[in-house]
């Protein structure tokens, strides 16, 4: 773990980083600027919707301590809307992408007050999430009128940036992406650093004590969920905008195990561990995709490793090891 | 020779070798690979592509031809996803089959957007030459407004009542919408209608819907494969079926009357474009096509062998594989092979060939396995398909 | 016309909800153990459903054995496997937060259904409904299939028979106490871990059997178990935890209610499980037969 004298040195940097929280950024940007030209672009940006959708999802297990199974309504939804907004509404694509963030805020409250009114074990706040992940996923596969049922929302436009720039072009595309990611990346970086931040740790690290400090922690809780899902719905809408589609995969609840497959092997609790699990998640389903059905069963390898012999995940172990914080 | 050295030494001679040979041209086979329809196109689609790349002599235009095949998992996501890797990346200069509708339409728009052509087969919604036509797609096989010609006969036999299970997406839509005017063109009427999730697996509540409603005919407006055998089936145990009530599909495969049996088939009636018994050319073909694959070609693999051989012409006449010049050039080229008879390539993209109308057989006439169908009548290239007059599709000027 | 509706279609609609009921009650109970004892969400119940239905597929294609040695072999096999997963991954989580519980069986969940897609498909497969359980009864207001019938019938003796166990036996009682408080029934000279090993052996040995008990009536593939495990999760949670009687009695309320909104308003059949379990979070959270935290 961190050394006191980083922790001391980190908190005096504006966003309160700590050098090696710096040093990653700097590399996570310079990946973002030189990536397009190594790597096909369509794969970057479907990489870095689900990198962020990570982070945010991150933001709740990794430092509340709350699992939702069920993210996916929230992604799945931010697409349908930012996708259903862009095309019949014609909306610019970056008003289009804060309609799925709104979106996920909306259901994001919801959900959130509705899983935590159960109180006891956080096992069942992953349940009830569940239960009412699958409950959208019917309702999206019923409501063919918005969602376009199996068929999906096709035919969503990328549209002109503020009217101006067509992004019809992917390295355009690429380019609003990765701001929007990297503006998301930040806020949440931002937030756990912040001490709002530390009030979420102390509840993840001993509730009663939290409480009996004096923080309402169910509050606190359902703010970390809202400010998650509301990012989730921005990564789904993005991923609609760069993809022209919409569909009920991405509010299936193999959706919601993705997210927490990309958090677990990245590192939960980490900054970065999110974001490498978002990549690496991507990767294997890209590049192996011809092996079909056994991307499944690798995911899933993989998922029983990390829970057994591997919680802290890539990043996590690579931070204990060097004593970075990353 | 040690490892190392060795494998360079294979390098260069790999990619000399890749540097003598003119680019191939690629054509990719986008298939359900393992879910409910696979049996029906699949791999045997891809099978009938390369048969036809290999019957045409293996290159064109001098380039070799190379055959790619993949799984859409039946994902509309999924399929678009490919086909935009497949010609950003690869560049694939044609697609192929892309059976179920929904992913077809998800295909459809990211061809238009590329200027790359594809050839749908096993998508049967008219959308593709219709509504959502443009000018690099072109459609193959059946489609929904054939496949409500089956309502005639029955409602000439006095079966004029119906009731519909919709499988909900593009495809059981566009059929309905077809077999609703179809039916009241000749003077039926439509008692009512559900519509099914596509992953239903029990159908039983639906079926007593349609036991309650009257109807004489229930339709099964879900495609071919597993689930529509799933469905008869429990149409069976609810006993929907007597002398005067009938469940039907509108469009019956081969292969699935091969999985119900005749029994439970005898007597359905449907419009289809290839039966492998049809005469001898379609017997040579289909021997010669189980000779290599092990199996008898379905409706879709001859449709998919007919779309290959017709691509491979149409660059031939081109000169080229330029979308739009291969495009112009099939128009002019004749087409006439085992699938597509008295054929002709509109302007918005639907292939018309006749069609026959056929029977299942009672288990008394069928004399040998996969001896399934009576021809009936064969319905000429005109009459099939829906007149150019009549498209929707804006390329059509009227 | 009952509520304007024809009686044929609301009796049968009712039977259907009734016959899935079944299935809930069925797999809900075993969660409901399993969760009790181990506090673990046993996410792999649902690929322990599939595989009951896939071996009774696999026993008639391969072996040649029908529905009635399918109904005893495929959950003893089933029950096995299960066994194996508790002492190779289950167990290792002792003491773990129960989150990877969840987790891991979500895992090893994905791992069962990869497989049998690689193998299978997911094309589904056809298996016959038994000849001696062939045919309907046509009762005048409404048909009933002998074999749904006989699911109904198989399934609530089969909770009754489980409802006695726990509630009259010696092992029921230990269960009892062992869920209660583990530790204490350990300090009395229980073997706990065995007992737990047995009971997630059982859990899944009833799924499979249910699996078996749905193979006829559905179309068997390897994605079968996925959406009623989560339907059973929704059970779960509605019925809360603390009694046996829980699960199976919401299990086939459920199941009726789904079934009443097929007649009434179609559209929405499958959305009203999860609805209800709003309903019930929103009036008292605790679960309907659970005590509040």
């Amino acid at each position: 773990m961190a050394s006191a004298r980083e922790e001391a040195a980190g908190h005096a940097g504006g966003l309160g980083l700590s050098r090696s929280e710096r040093v990653a950024l700097a590399g996570l940007a310079a990946l973002l600027v030189f990536g397009p030209f190594a790597i096909y672009p369509i794969f970057l940006m479907n990489a870095l919707c689900f990198a962020l959708f990570a982070a945010a999802y991150n933001l709740m297990i990794g430092y509340v301590g709350l699992m939702s199974f069920g993210h996916a309504a929230f992604f799945g939804m931010g697409s349908y809307v930012g996708g259903w907004t862009a095309r019949y509404w014609h909306l610019d694509p970056l008003l289009a992408i804060a309609m799925g963030g709104a979106t996920g805020l909306l259901m994001g409250t919801a959900f959130g007050w509705l899983a935590l009114r159960r109180q006891g074990q956080a096992i069942y706040f992953a349940t009830i999430t569940l239960a009412l992940a699958q409950m959208v996923y019917f309702v999206c596969v019923r409501a063919t009128g918005f969602t376009g049922g199996e068929d999906g929302l096709q035919q969503v436009p990328r549209g002109r940036l503020l009217g101006l720039l067509s992004l019809t072009s992917d390295r355009a595309m690429y380019v609003v992406v990765a701001a929007i990611f990297l503006a998301g990346f930040l806020a949440i970086v931002r937030v756990v650093h912040s001490p709002f931040g530390q009030v979420l740790v102390a509840i993840r690290e001993n509730e009663p004590r939290a409480v009996s400090l004096g923080y309402q922690t169910r509050h606190y809780k359902l703010i970390a969920t809202i400010i998650s899902c509301t990012l989730s719905g921005v990564a789904g809408a993005m991923q609609a905008i760069v993809f022209g589609i919409a569909s009920l995969e991405n509010v299936h609840f193999s959706m919601s195990g993705e997210v927490v497959l990309m958090t677990l092997t990245g590192g939960m609790g980490t900054l970065l561990g999110p974001v490498v699990g978002g990549f690496l998640v991507t990767a294997m389903e890209n590049y192996l995709a011809p092996l079909g059905n056994w991307v499944n069963v690798l995911q899933g390898i993989v998922f029983v490793a990390c829970v057994l012999t591997f919680r802290r995940g890539i990043v996590g172990v690579l931070g204990a090891r060097t004593g970075w914080r990353l | 020779m040690r490892p190392i050295p060795a494998l360079i030494a294979l390098g260069c001679l790999l990619a000399g070798s890749a540097l003598a040979q003119p680019a191939p041209v690629k054509l990719g086979v986008l298939e359900d690979m393992a879910g409910p329809t696979s049996y029906l196109n699949g791999q045997g689609s891809v099978d009938a592509a390369q048969l036809a790349a290999d019957d045409f002599g293996g290159k064109v235009i001098g380039r070799p031809i190379v055959v790619m095949s993949a799984d859409h998992q039946q994902k509309p996501a999924v399929g678009a996803a490919i086909a935009r890797r497949w010609i950003d990346e690869q560049g694939v200069d044609v697609l192929l089959d892309i059976p179920n509708s929904d992913i077809a339409l998800a295909v459809d728009q990211v061809i238009a957007e590329k200027h790359r052509l594809a050839i749908f087969v096993g998508a049967v919604t008219d959308r593709i030459s219709e509504q959502d036509c443009n000018p690099y797609a072109m459609q193959w096989g059946l489609d929904t407004y054939a496949d409500s010609q089956t309502v005639r006969p029955l409602i000439k036999s006095g079966f004029d009542s119906f009731f519909f299970l919709t499988s909900d997406y593009v495809f059981g839509h566009t059929l309905e919408d077809a077999a609703r005017s179809a039916i009241a063109a000749a003077g039926g009427k439509v008692l009512g209608s559900v519509t099914i999730p596509l992953e239903t697996t029990d159908y039983s509540s639906f079926l007593v819907q349609a036991q309650a409603s009257g109807a004489k005919v229930v339709a099964l407006l879900i495609s071919g494969g597993s689930r529509l055998v799933t469905a008869f089936k429990q149409a069976r145990e609810f006993g929907l079926s007597d002398a005067s009530h009938k469940v039907t599909s509108l469009h019956i495969y081969t292969e699935d009357v091969h999985t119900l049996g005749l029994p439970a088939t005898q007597g359905l009636e449907a419009v289809v474009p290839f039966y492998w018994n049809r005469d001898a050319a379609s017997r040579a073909f289909s021997e010669r096509y189980k000779a290599r694959f092990g199996h008898l070609p379905s409706e879709l693999h001859a449709g998919v062998y007919s779309a290959t051989l017709a691509y491979l012409k149409g660059v031939e006449k081109a000169g080229t594989t330029d979308a739009a010049k291969v495009r112009a050039a099939m128009a002019e080229i004749t087409i006439d092979d085992v699938y597509a008879q008295h054929a002709t390539l509109l302007a918005n993209g639907r292939l018309i060939h006749d069609l026959y109308l056929v029977q299942v057989k009672t288990p008394a006439e069928s004399k040998d396995p996969w001896d399934y169908f009576n021809l009936v009548a064969t319905i000429p290239a005109a009459e099939a398909f829906r007149p150019l007059s009549q498209s929707l599709c804006p390329l059509v000027k009227h | 016309m009952i509520l304007g509706v024809p009686p044929a279609l609301l009796f049968s609609q009712v039977m259907l909800g009734l016959i899935n009921g079944a299935f809930y009650a069925l797999m809900s109970l075993g969660l409901a153990v399993i969760f009790g004892l181990l506090n673990i969400i046993n996410f792999v119940h649902g690929a322990l459903f599939m595989m009951g239905a896939m071996l009774a597929w696999l026993l008639a294609s391969y072996v040649g054995l029908g529905y009635w040695w399918a109904l005893f072999i495929a959950p003893a096999m089933v029950g096995v496997f299960a066994l194996m997963l508790e002492r190779l991954f289950v167990r290792r989580l002792h003491g773990v937060d129960p989150l990877y519980g969840l987790l891991l069986t979500f895992g090893l969940a994905l791992v069962i259904e990869g497989v049998f897609r690689v193998k299978f498909g997911t094309q589904g497969m056809g298996y016959d409904i038994p000849p001696s359980l062939q045919g309907a009864f046509r009762l005048g207001f409404m048909v009933l299939p002998v074999y749904r019938a006989w699911v109904v019938a198989a399934a609530v003796l089969l909770c009754l028979l489980i409802w006695l166990a726990v509630e009259k036996t010696r092992l029921g009682s230990v269960l009892r106490a062992a869920t209660e408080n583990a530790a204490l029934v350990q300090a009395f000279g229980i073997n706990v871990p065995r007992l737990v090993t047995l009971i997630y052996a059982l859990g899944g040995a009833l799924a499979a059997f249910a699996g078996v008990l749905g193979a006829p009536i559905t179309s068997v593939d390897p994605n079968m178990g996925q959406n009623i495990v989560i339907v059973a999760f929704a059970v779960v949670t509605i019925g809360g935890l603390g009694s046996i009687a829980g699960p199976i009695v919401m299990g086939f309320v459920v199941g009726l209610i789904e079934g009443l909104t097929k007649v009434f308003y179609p559209d929405a059949s499958s959305v009203a499980i999860f609805v209800l379990m709003i309903l019930v979070l929103l009036i008292r959270p605790a679960g309907l037969f659970g005590r509040a935290a």
